[in-house]
């Protein structure tokens, strides 16, 4: 169903709340999937949520990231 | 590049680098090359400098608009060169910058990788530090910000991570210059005993999966083991937050923003003033000194209107240039410039134009130049280009006395309308950018921008010296890249401008008379002058200006000679061209004049009307047309302002727009895009004008 796949795949927008979680997949294209890899964000990887919003903010390994909406909607998050 | 070519780099086929230093290409006596590298922020600049100083230099990746900087350094007896490799967060090349490092190191052109690591984010910096270790050339790692991490309370085992890493660490401040006597000894060390490639550490070749999970879990355990963080009693983080929550706040954010890039303006602007001032005196004065020295004729105008005149038009754009790169960095490094990223990204995407465009955009209203240059700042190359090319539609300071000069004319005694009149200027040039850009997008450019991708550095006191050496270091780039095209140019106009002469034998009957009545009149006036005085005690001061102001005869022959010139010819024969948009071939001669500088167009004018540039005003408010109608009208007036809103009249500005962007290509699509639209705006508003 549209909708059970819908929940399944969070994505890191969709986000209202700051809290910790894990990636579990970027769907972006290649260039732009690296360049979030290079940062510390991939899959398997534990980020937490700073600021939520447009752009977002992010802290991943210890410094904070900014990351536009057209980013983070392709970072999916593992469900809780 | 340094000396060694690519041939010497043959040992790219796997092969260990030799124990001893390497001998370097065909220069043998070549000094070993050191590649300083490490993330963005990790203050790799602050090391560069601090070994370096003054003495470092610019250059070009070739083939590329990527400059490196590079500086010799004597450790004991030995030298070394020492290149500052473009700041990366890895050897993934995500920016034209990125894949000249990874290039760079590929190739094995150096000979030892000095890896810069911010003590404070060791574990980010340690993903580089992972791909690094792969390579075949010896590492030192310079634990930088070592100060920072002890104020913070973090306790880092430099043996231990010296072992995890399996090459030297040196744990050091760039900024106070701690321990750098020590980074030294181990650099010399490393050479004089023999380079060991550090221990190849195979972070990723039995991981499966994300290659960068695997890199970033190791840097993790790494860190974990080396550093003792129960010294940490506040979590630095908690301010950078707590200013963060307002200046990148989508609308207190933008406030704030809209008021640093303001009083960064002003600053530039006021500031430079000075220096401007004193820069056209000293030309100035220098044209006047060294003409006098030469004997009267071409080869004196040559020199002092081609020569100085051209030189002295391209370094009054210095003081801006530097003022601008010295603001730049301190905002760089303060860390609030990424945030001004962040909070302008969501506006600026929306007409295709990355967040990180705003700070050029902003100084090009100072001068498109520098503006040009800072374009650095944006990564993707497609999203560079957008902006150098909307750039120059900015308001620069060299349009003023242009829009000074039509608001003379239309409201003489109106301060209200005047001021009102330059708001709408620049605000034309903002909005038509945007247009344009948007333009770009849907056509030639297309795509969307890069998305935004940017780390929020912690919140630094700027160094003054990075901010001092970086704006030397550009003023040093502009007047070597751009110089050499801007002085053939000058001297290309000044011919123009000058030749064919015109004899008074040359003049036509009714030129002769008039220059003879003109001649009379001020013989009878300087006899009265004369008789006055010699009654009265001479005054030095008014006769010495008395003697340098031109008399009328003067300026008519002037008006006549440039009339006859190459470029009043050309003016007169493309007159046809700009007549829809009210020109007389005066004002056509104007436009052609400037073409390699706006602010030309006055001195033009004052000349074809054979008067001072202080009675210029005037001039132009009774010149007529052959049919006795006036040749300034409103229409007229407002097409001249429009042409100079978006005309692109600069040529320093087309030099170093073919030095970022590699070519001519862009540089003369944009002369060419933007005088049609500036000949297209302005003949809507000629036909505006015309209906009141």
């Amino acid at each position: 169903m549209p909708m059970a796949i819908a929940i399944q795949r969070q994505a890191l927008s969709d986000l209202s709340v700051p809290q910790q979680i894990t990636i579990s997949e970027l769907d972006l294209p290649e260039e732009q999937a690296i360049r979030l890899k290079v940062m510390g964000i991939c899959e398997g990887r534990t980020i937490k949520l700073i600021q939520v919003g447009s752009p977002m903010v992010v802290e991943v390994c210890g410094s904070h990231v900014g990351l536009s909406r057209r980013v983070t909607d392709g970072v999916i998050v593992k469900p809780r | 590049m340094p000396d060694n070519n690519n041939d010497s780099a043959s040992d790219a086929d796997g092969g260990v680098k030799p124990a001893v230093l390497p001998v370097l290409g065909d220069k043998p006596e070549s000094p070993p090359i050191i590649a300083l590298l490490g993330n963005p922020n990790a203050g790799k600049t602050t090391l560069f400098n601090s070994l370096t100083g003054l003495r470092a230099k610019t250059a070009n990746f070739p083939g590329t608009t990527v400059d490196y900087r590079h500086g010799a350094i004597t450790i004991g007896e030995q030298k070394f060169s020492i290149i500052d490799l473009p700041g990366a967060y890895s050897l993934e090349a995500t920016s034209p910058e990125e894949e000249v490092t990874r290039d760079y190191l590929n190739n094995d052109d150096a000979d030892m990788v000095l890896v810069v690591v911010d003590a404070t984010h060791l574990q980010r910096n340690l993903f580089l530090v992972s791909q690094l270790l792969e390579l075949q050339t010896p590492i030192v790692v310079a634990l930088n910000m070592i100060d920072a991490a002890t104020s913070q309370g973090l306790k880092i085992n430099v043996q231990k991570l010296q072992k995890e890493l399996g090459c030297p660490v040196v744990a050091i401040s760039a900024k106070t210059g701690e321990n750098i006597p020590q980074l030294k000894t181990v650099i010399t060390n490393q050479f004089e005993h023999g380079c060991e490639t550090a221990v190849s550490k195979d972070v990723c070749g039995s991981c499966k999966g994300c290659q960068f999970a695997a890199r970033y879990d190791w840097a993790e355990s790494v860190s974990n083991s080396a550093v003792d963080r129960s010294g940490v009693t506040k979590d630095p983080s908690k301010a950078t937050l707590a200013i963060d929550k307002v200046v990148t706040h989508p609308v207190i954010g933008l406030a704030c923003f809209a008021a640093v890039g303001l009083l960064t303006f002003m600053f530039i602007f006021w500031f430079a003033s000075f220096p401007m001032e004193w820069m056209d005196w000293l030309f100035g004065t220098a044209g006047e000194v060294i003409g006098s020295w030469l004997p009267e004729g071409d080869f004196q105008g040559l020199v002092t209107e081609g020569i100085i005149g051209g030189v002295g038009g391209m370094l009054i754009f210095l003081p801006q240039i530097m003022i601008l790169f010295f603001m730049i960095s301190l905002l760089e490094d303060s860390g609030y410039l990424a945030r001004a990223a962040f909070v302008m990204d969501r506006l600026m995407y929306k007409v295709g134009l990355p967040g990180k465009a705003f700070v050029p955009m902003l100084s090009a209203h100072a001068c498109a130049i520098p503006a040009i240059m800072a374009t650095k700042v944006i990564d993707d190359k497609q999203d560079r280009l957008k902006t150098i090319l909307i750039l120059p539609l900015m308001t620069c300071s060299a349009r003023l006395p242009v829009y000074a000069m039509v608001v003379a004319i239309l409201f003489p005694s109106q301060p209200i309308f005047a001021a009102l009149t330059f708001a709408v200027a620049y605000s034309l040039g903002i909005i038509v950018a945007l247009i344009i850009a948007f333009i770009f997008k849907m056509t030639i450019l297309p795509g969307e921008t890069k998305p935004l991708v940017i780390e929020l550095p912690p919140y630094r006191f700027p160094s003054f010296r990075n901010a001092f050496l970086t704006s030397v270091d550009r003023a040093k780039m502009f007047i070597k890249k751009a110089g050499t095209v801007i002085l053939l140019f000058s001297i290309g106009l000044w011919f123009l401008a000058t030749y064919p002469k015109t004899n008074e034998a040359d003049l036509t009957a009714a030129q002769s008379q008039q220059l003879a009545e003109l001649r009379s009149q001020g013989e009878i006036a300087k006899n009265e002058a004369t008789s006055k005085q010699s009654g009265i005690e001479s005054d030095d001061a008014d006769q010495e200006s008395g003697e340098e102001e031109k008399t009328p005869s003067e300026l008519y022959l002037e008006s006549i000679e440039s009339e006859n010139s190459l470029a009043g010819q050309i003016g007169k024969t493309v007159q046809p061209v700009f007549a829809p948009l009210g020109y007389d071939w005066k004002l056509t001669v104007g436009i052609i004049n400037s073409f390699a500088a706006r602010e030309v167009v006055v001195s033009t004018l004052a000349i074809l009307y054979g008067t001072s540039e202080d009675g210029l005003t005037e001039s132009l408010k009774s010149a007529k047309n052959p049919d006795g109608s006036k040749v300034f009208t409103t229409a007229t007036c407002l097409s001249v302002l429009v042409f100079f809103i978006f005309a692109m009249q600069c040529l320093p500005t087309s030099a170093v727009v073919k030095r970022e962007t590699g070519g001519w290509y862009w540089a003369i699509f944009q002369i060419v895009y933007m005088t049609v639209l500036a000949y297209g705006l302005a003949f809507i508003a000629y036909r505006i004008g015309l209906m009141f």
